[in-house]
């Protein structure tokens, strides 16, 4: 039943720990385009985003699998600044989806905290990010909902 | 649980069937549609035999959070009043948190001091400073903004990043449901901290 239950929570985290490697990625080759005001700010997400791939691949392992590994490139194309930032948006919108389907996906509360926390600080990234291209306004209703 | 508590309490009264249950089913069917929380009725005899059926805790953490949504709107009124010069921004805002009370699935009420949920009347307009012990129980103090305009963001901010932190409570506890819109209200009112400073 318990192994049941988690099976979803395990195809999900698996699925976020891809993502946090591809944001992880992407920031690299985002953050080269920004300039120098900006730059620390996608270094402060690739870190954010380290640590939620490490966090999230323990989980995994605790559920008895074992994490997905980087691909060697990811596909990226960024031209300049606004294409760097509209990339960072991208990247933290499809992260809040997989934590929103982490917290959907079990009642486990561990589980449910690293989900929340990963929605959370993508919505509040995304919405640095957007402020910066001058959307306005720069937040959403419900984060994490397509 | 509503039934075994049922077939305990009737055979402890001799009783034929007990309505009870059903009552309290109709109530918490109520309670579903309308979004008004009521506590079950008591036979009013001894002791109940064992613990009480609570409403469903569903009903009770949606109910919790649409107040709380519903005192952000209060604020952002109150606030859209103070900065009339950050109109767009705070009416952004505040439609977000609109949104968090259709997505909680209780009607929204306009706000006024007699329809917040068991909540005391307040001094609405009083130029007061918030308390910085709300965030701890749920039916926290609505919010009072400061009457300094220019401190008007940073108090939203502040009240945005207690009612995260709330909601982040509630998602721990909640069905899986009910917890992914109250993480992502939680997440949206994070986001909304930023945009406000």
């Amino acid at each position: 039943m318990t192994a049941e239950r988690e099976q979803h929570a395990a195809e999900v985290l698996e699925a976020l720990v891809e993502a946090e490697h591809a944001a992880l990625y992407g920031y690299g080759v985002l953050g080269a385009r920004l300039d120098d005001a900006t730059r620390p700010a996608a270094q402060a997400a690739a870190t954010a985003h380290r640590a939620g791939r490490d966090r999230t691949a323990a989980a995994l392992r605790d559920l008895g699998a074992e994490p997905p590994a980087a691909e060697v490139a990811y596909e990226v194309v960024v031209g300049g600044q606004q294409d760097a930032l509209a990339l960072a948006v991208r990247l933290e919108e499809g992260l809040a989806v997989l934590s929103r389907d982490l917290v959907g996906s079990t009642d486990d509360v561990a589980l449910r905290r690293l989900g929340l926390d990963g929605l959370v600080g993508a919505a509040v990234r995304a919405a640095s990010w957007r402020e910066l291209l001058g959307r306005r306004p720069p937040t959403v209703a419900l984060p994490g909902t397509a | 649980m509503v039934g075994s508590g049922a077939v305990h309490q009737a055979a402890q009264q001799t009783q034929p069937a007990a309505p009870g249950p059903s009552r309290r089913a109709v109530l918490l069917s109520g309670a579903a549609a309308g979004g008004v929380l009521l506590l079950p009725a008591c036979t009013g005899d001894d002791e109940p035999p064992g613990p009480p059926p609570p409403p469903h805790p569903d009903i009770v953490l949606a109910d919790e959070a649409a107040a709380r949504e519903r005192r952000l709107l209060e604020a952002y009124d109150l606030a859209l009043q103070r900065r009339p010069d950050l109109a767009p921004l705070l009416g952004a805002l505040r439609a977000e948190h609109a949104d968090h009370v259709a997505a909680l699935g209780v009607p929204e009420v306009e706000p006024t001091p007699s329809a917040s949920l068991g909540s005391p009347a307040t001094p609405q307009a009083a130029p007061a400073e918030t308390g910085p012990a709300a965030a701890t129980a749920s039916p926290a103090p609505p919010p009072l903004l400061p009457a300094d305009p220019a401190a008007v963001p940073a108090a939203l901010a502040d009240l945005e990043r207690r009612t995260a932190a709330v909601h982040s409570d509630a998602v721990l506890r909640a069905g899986r449901g009910l917890a992914v819109v109250l993480a992502s209200a939680a997440a949206s009112e994070s986001s909304h901290a930023v945009a406000l400073l």
